[in-house]
């Protein structure tokens, strides 16, 4: 089911089009990612989406009953509660349609944001203000989630985690719009369908990880193989009779085998193949 | 939920940087001694005190409307909810004005055993201060989308309740225009704080209609 459809959408800000007849759809249980540089106008979409901008011609549909939540790219909020305070009435805010309290404290420890829980908001530091703006977009349990370059700041292990979030609300039957300037492969993994905004124009790209050239790889044990490093074990597919398989992007073949050489494992042959 | 969080949000926009708080104690201080130093009456004082106080309220009022335009628009965008956001400005502005009222009234040294006086002088009071609030929420466009209009608007209302009842040519128009010079003028020609309790009534009645109209006017504007 659509949850909202943009229509060519333009906004001009001081005579300068943030971007031009814009038009895409966000469904339940997708992920789109919407990539381009520096004021290629991705916040000021993300904005006019949220209703926080007007744009001057082209409309919004929005599924009746949805509920957006967003992460700004930059929140100006001075919020002396404590972090625990915080979220809790964030939480509250959406009543019965948000996550259970149990949940929330659950997301709470999984984003490693346990110590800080009596600290005041604003006294923390930007990395982490970023997480506790992420959960306070999610706390609501929105249907459509807005999150504009969600991962900065953020070490890959808190980008991972958040990423599995992201994943459980899509499975939930929420649509996620991911705003950044380049999404690495880790996080196209995610996306289902990844846009450009070059020139004030939104284009769909054709590959993202779900749809991009992949390859397989297979390498041999030996006795002087060491373990394999956490990195590289979520790419194996197959790991029996001495022999190791595993599809990785085609973009990191080349260091990818030799990684596996230095760990004492015989490179045996690499096949190229389309998700 | 909603109303405590938008409450609990502008409360913090009127402390957070102290303007209201020393144009309060400013007020307090001047209350305290302008008997000794300017050897006024105490119905000359309260007409100042009643200039004070609606100054006080229209720039603390829009102190926080600023502050507001700078920091809430995400809080606004998730509560989501246009009149309980309005209702939490009014809400907020009768909180501060009734405290200001008290405490301004207080340490004037008008304040003693008659009742009648004292509840007349602080329902005036806030009142005025209502009327204040009220003005920079009629005009709070200055802080969002319509800046020049919006200071203009406020600049011309402000000199409409400071000289309404003095030019003459506005006689006709008197009922519509805001009632603080004719509080003042009536405390002058009767003076009598407590004969200003109608006018008090009248006046947060106009305050309140200011409310009304902006709620209306900018519930239309985000529509759009």
């Amino acid at each position: 089911m659509k949850l909202l459809s943009v229509n060519d959408l333009s906004l001009q800000n001081g005579g300068y089009f943030a971007f031009k007849h814009v038009a895409f759809s966000l469904s339940q249980n997708e992920i789109i990612g919407i990539n381009g540089d520096n004021g290629s106008g991705k916040t000021q979409l993300l904005e006019a989406i949220a209703n926080n901008q007007t744009p001057d011609s082209g409309q919004i549909d929005y599924t009746p009953g949805t509920r957006i939540g967003y992460l700004p790219q930059y929140n100006p909020q001075i919020i002396d509660q404590t972090v625990t305070k915080y979220l809790e009435d964030t939480r509250r805010l959406s009543k019965n349609l948000a996550v259970r309290k149990e949940q929330l404290e659950g997301m709470i420890t999984f984003l490693g944001i346990s110590p800080y829980l009596n600290v005041p908001v604003q006294q923390l530091s930007l990395g982490l203000r970023r997480r506790i703006d992420f959960l306070a977009a999610v706390a609501g349990h929105p249907n459509v989630l807005l999150l504009d370059e969600p991962f900065a700041f953020q070490s890959n292990k808190t980008i991972m985690n958040m990423l599995n979030l992201i994943q459980d609300l899509k499975d939930n039957g929420s649509g996620v719009i991911l705003a950044g300037t380049r999404f690495n492969d880790t996080i196209n993994h995610y996306i289902d369908n990844d846009y450009l905004l070059k020139d004030n124009r939104l284009t769909k790209i054709q590959s993202t990880t779900n749809t991009e050239l992949k390859t397989l790889l297979v390498f041999g044990v030996n006795v002087k193989s060491v373990a394999i490093t956490k990195d590289i074990e979520e790419y194996i597919t197959v790991n029996r009779n001495g022999l190791i398989e595993m599809i990785i992007p085609l973009g990191i073949k080349d260091s990818m085998i030799q990684k596996m050489t230095r760990l004492n494992y015989q490179f045996e042959e690499a096949k190229d193949i389309e998700n | 939920m909603k109303i405590k969080v938008l409450m609990r949000s502008y409360l913090k926009l009127f402390f957070q940087d102290f303007l209201y708080l020393t144009m309060l104690f400013a007020i307090i201080i001047f209350g305290f001694v302008a008997d000794q130093l300017l050897d006024i009456s105490s119905v000359k004082k309260f007409s100042l005190l009643m200039i004070e106080m609606f100054f006080l309220a229209l720039f603390s009022m829009m102190n926080a409307y600023h502050n507001d335009s700078q920091q809430n628009e995400y809080l606004k965008q998730k509560v989501n909810s246009y009149w309980w956001d309005a209702l939490a400005q009014f809400l907020v502005a009768l909180i501060v004005n009734i405290f200001s009222g008290i405490l301004i009234f207080i340490f004037s040294q008008i304040f003693n055993r008659n009742i009648l006086l004292d509840v007349s002088g602080i329902l005036t009071l806030i009142s005025v201060g209502m009327l204040g609030t009220g003005i920079a929420t009629l005009f709070k466009t200055q802080w969002y989308r319509h800046q020049s209009l919006g200071q203009i608007g406020t600049l011309v209302f402000v000199l409409l309740a400071l000289s309404g009842s003095t030019v003459g040519l506005l006689n006709v128009v008197e009922w519509i225009l805001p009632p603080l010079s004719k509080l003042i003028t009536t405390v002058q020609t009767e003076d009598s704080i407590t004969r200003l309790l109608p006018l008090a009534g009248q006046t947060f009645i106009y305050a309140d209609i200011l409310y009304i109209i902006s709620g209306f006017l900018y519930h239309e504007n985000k529509k759009n």
